[in-house]
């Protein structure tokens, strides 16, 4: 079913049977509940999950597995387990890892502490904790990426 | 906050299933041991405050759809060299 929410950039239209739920929202923002996945662009390498109560707030997630070959997805069962992951299988079928992405004058890094982890059969996501000791809230993606110089200059970050 | 003292090896109980053990103090440093149903999170405070600072900060991330389409073209350029 075809609906318009609102988003930063105007309205756009969704289905509804897209809509995520996150019961436990996110953290700082544990109030809101239901979500969109929006295309940035058209190789699905960046996403933005907008909300739906509140317009302006949207973040840009990143697969981790593209720009980190190591990545690790380390989180407690419970947190699989919370969004109905229960089985190897499920994780294979269902599971869609992501990571906030935080844009600033100079650096573009992923929150590999606070992973997004979204059952998208079940349509229900939760903001994970991850064991893993030496991943942070800000990890350099620019650093993780070959040609970083290119990718700077696209994003018109300073390279000093 | 209910404040409570204890020694080495006594321990604190909150509900019928969490509970909270001294194990060791040595100097400034407290060695906490807790006992907690699987489904209730156990982490250190500093990190539950460092996520929710970084998902404040996230959402005032602002760029064009031309940069982000500009990086997810390098990016995949940079899977497709990988394979090679």
């Amino acid at each position: 079913m075809e609906k318009y929410i609102d988003t930063p950039d105007g309205k756009i239209a969704v289905d509804e049977n897209e809509r995520i739920f996150f019961p436990e929202g996110i953290y700082a923002f544990e109030n809101l509940r239901n979500f969109y996945i929006l295309k940035m662009d058209n190789d699905n390498v960046f996403h933005l999950l907008q909300s739906e109560e509140r317009p302006e707030i949207a973040f840009i997630i990143i697969n981790p597995y593209l720009f980190k070959k190591d990545y690790v997805l380390n989180v407690r069962e419970e947190d699989l387990k919370y969004i109905k992951i229960l089985s190897e299988e499920d994780a294979e079928k269902n599971l869609a890892v992501f990571t906030i992405v935080t844009i600033n004058e100079n650096s573009m890094t992923a929150n590999l502490l606070g992973p997004i982890i979204i059952n998208l059969k079940e349509k229900i996501g939760k903001q994970a904790l991850a064991l893993n000791e030496e991943y942070s809230t800000k990890h350099d993606i620019l650093s993780e990426i070959e040609n970083n110089k290119e990718i700077r200059e696209a994003l018109g970050v300073s390279t000093g | 906050m209910l404040v409570l003292a204890r020694k080495p090896n006594q321990s604190i109980m909150i509900g019928d299933d969490i509970e909270i053990k001294v194990i060791e103090v040595k100097g400034d440093q407290i060695k906490l041991g807790i006992q907690a149903p699987k489904h209730i999170a156990v982490h250190r405070k500093e990190v539950y405050e460092e996520i929710k600072k970084a998902n404040i900060e996230a959402t005032k991330s602002k760029k064009s759809e031309s940069t982000f389409k500009k990086i997810a073209d390098l990016l995949k350029k940079n899977r497709v060299e990988d394979k090679k």
